[in-house]
């Protein structure tokens, strides 16, 4: 009997041991990832993405001539010479600063709204030359600050349900010092937005599918208009 | 108690044990379609920063004046 007692003793220290493992194990992994108080779900990696991996394959194109003119003022074209500046003057700078400076560069640019149908993201030179809208300056910070030597895993661009305006949003969020930055269109770069629903999330090596933790079916498109009406 | 206990154990690693399950394949699918659907149009006016950093201030000031170097030149003196 006392055997048993102590073999059942055992047993609930084994388990305790394990959970409280498991409970650290994933602190290890929250802090590798982004929190955006939803649940963080991994989905795909970002080149089943067709229109992210278009304009990832076009900026890779791009950079050719982005490199020629960081490297020679005289081979950059007009849309490059402020960001060649950018890139020189901040890559010296503190993350911190590095993001003021992205932020402030790109929300100064030229709003230009495209057709609903017609919403193409561009690239960070298609960007600066011709403006764009709210995807199109999260994708030019996303770069811009990947210019300034952020690494890949520190940012993201997220997709979300603007709780205020009713429609989609999209912003650059950047991790630095164990705190996720939302840099946005219309201010400084802020901790908290309680507006937004995030949705997903992408950088160039993955998506995240920020809705999958409250997914009930697989009909996506339902679950999204859903957690929009819920709002 | 210790029933208890165990029971709540096992709960949770199988709790763990579903959240941790990757995404089926037609369900990874049906989530980029979602995706692919929305149409991010939110319109959101830019607006000034009024959080002034002097370093960040002098850079942004470098690269306007790049910007329309050549504009400046071409203008009527």
């Amino acid at each position: 009997m006392a055997t048993r007692h102590s073999l059942h003793n055992n047993a609930v220290r084994v388990v305790l041991a394990g959970l409280v493992l498991l409970y650290v194990g994933d602190i290890g992994a929250s802090s590798r990832t982004y929190s955006f108080g939803t649940t963080d779900h991994y989905l795909t990696q970002a080149t089943d993405y067709p229109r992210w991996a278009a304009l990832v394959t076009r900026h890779a194109a791009q950079s050719v001539e982005i490199d020629a003119c960081i490297d020679d003022a005289t081979k950059c074209p007009n849309a490059l010479k402020g960001y060649r500046e950018v890139v020189l003057s901040g890559r010296d700078l503190s993350p911190a600063r590095k993001i003021k400076l992205a932020n402030r560069f790109i929300n100064s640019r030229r709003w230009n709204i495209e057709p609903r149908r017609d919403d193409d993201w561009r690239t960070l030179e298609d960007f600066l030359q011709f403006g764009g809208d709210c995807e199109d300056y999260a994708i030019a910070k996303y770069f811009v600050l990947r210019r300034l030597g952020f690494a890949i895993d520190d940012l993201r661009i997220a997709i979300t349900w603007d709780m205020r305006v009713q429609d989609y949003h999209a912003v650059t969020v950047v991790h630095l010092d164990d705190s996720v930055l939302v840099l946005d269109v219309d201010g400084p770069p802020r901790r908290q937005i309680t507006d937004y629903r995030f949705l997903f999330s992408i950088n160039e090596s993955g998506i995240w599918d920020h809705k999958a933790g409250k997914r009930q079916h697989t009909d996506s498109h339902d679950v999204i208009q859903q957690g929009a009406q819920q709002l | 108690m210790k029933r208890t206990i165990l029971a709540a154990a096992a709960m949770s690693l199988a709790s763990m044990a579903v959240a941790e399950q990757p995404a089926s394949q037609s369900d990874v699918e049906a989530r980029l379609d979602a995706l692919e659907r929305i149409n991010v149009t939110a319109y959101k006016a830019p607006q000034a920063d009024d959080t002034k950093d002097a370093t960040v201030e002098a850079i942004l000031q470098k690269a306007d004046q790049a910007e329309h170097a050549d504009t400046d030149a071409d203008a009527p003196q």
